[in-house]
């Protein structure tokens, strides 16, 4: 059941910001993440909700809209990311970070058929929502810190997002990349085209 | 505040930073939008089925 207006909807999706609904807390309890990414179920489950005290990220669940069953979450948060401009000057350029972005597997696992629902939730959520918010406050590129492994690499890049040359990649990487993201790739996209 | 010098855009400009700033070309979301419209199609079935099973039990 909905209690408040979502953040945004399709016709069999909505998304809700984690802290609107307070059954959202138990709902968390229940997602499960793919079996190598247990940073994101360990994220959702005990890390998200500091964050969102601390204003340092929002989260947001996307909930099927028939049954009301979490069916993935992501967080956002803003950022600058550094680029050097000559060398002892750099600019930075406004973004917006996709933090965590995860399916819940056990939504996943009963749509064997197809299993496009982390697409769908970007083109029709996650997107839209950072370009929603581009419109208020600044914000030239979507990012984010992919673990290092190809396929990852590979899906994201199925999603828009290209990296950095090397260089450029390493400046961001002396300059923002945090500890918890040690090893991540970074990889951004534009989204003040549309 | 973010108060840029003309000294300083005009050396901005000159680099190759600036170029990128400026020309990040728009992503390639054809296959992040074909296998949205993929499960979109796919989950719209499903719901449609559910509705009708709920239909039937007098839901």
């Amino acid at each position: 059941m909905r209690h408040m207006p979502p953040v945004l909807e399709s016709e069999d999706f909505w998304v809700e910001h984690l802290t609107d609904v307070p059954d959202n807390l138990r709902l968390l309890k229940a997602f499960r993440s793919h079996g190598n990414a247990s940073g994101l179920e360990m994220y959702l489950k005990e890390l998200a909700i500091r964050d969102e005290k601390a204003h340092e990220s929002r989260t947001y669940l996307v909930k099927d809209a028939m049954t009301g069953e979490l069916a993935a979450y992501f967080s956002l948060r803003s950022c600058l990311i550094p680029i050097s401009v000559t060398k002892t000057l750099f600019d930075t350029i406004p973004a917006i970070e996709i933090s965590n972005f995860a399916v819940n597997e056990d939504y996943r696992a009963k749509q064997r058929a197809v299993s496009k629902i982390g697409a769908y939730a970007f083109v029709k959520f996650i997107r839209p929502l950072a370009i929603q918010a581009s419109t208020i406050i600044g914000a030239k590129w979507l990012c984010l810190y992919a673990l290092p492994e190809m396929k990852l690499i590979d899906y994201y890049s199925g999603l828009g997002f290209t990296r950095l040359d090397k260089d450029r990649e390493l400046f961001v990487y002396s300059h923002v990349k945090p500890k918890y993201d040690q090893d991540c790739i970074f990889m951004y996209q534009n989204i003040c085209s549309e | 505040m973010r108060i840029l010098t003309k000294e300083y855009l005009e050396e901005l400009k000159r680099s190759e930073a600036y170029q990128m700033i400026v020309n990040t070309p728009p992503p390639d979301l054809s296959k992040a939008r074909r296998d949205a419209e993929i499960f979109a199609r796919w989950i719209a079935r499903e719901h449609k089925k559910e509705r009708l099973a709920m239909a039937s039990r007098g839901a």
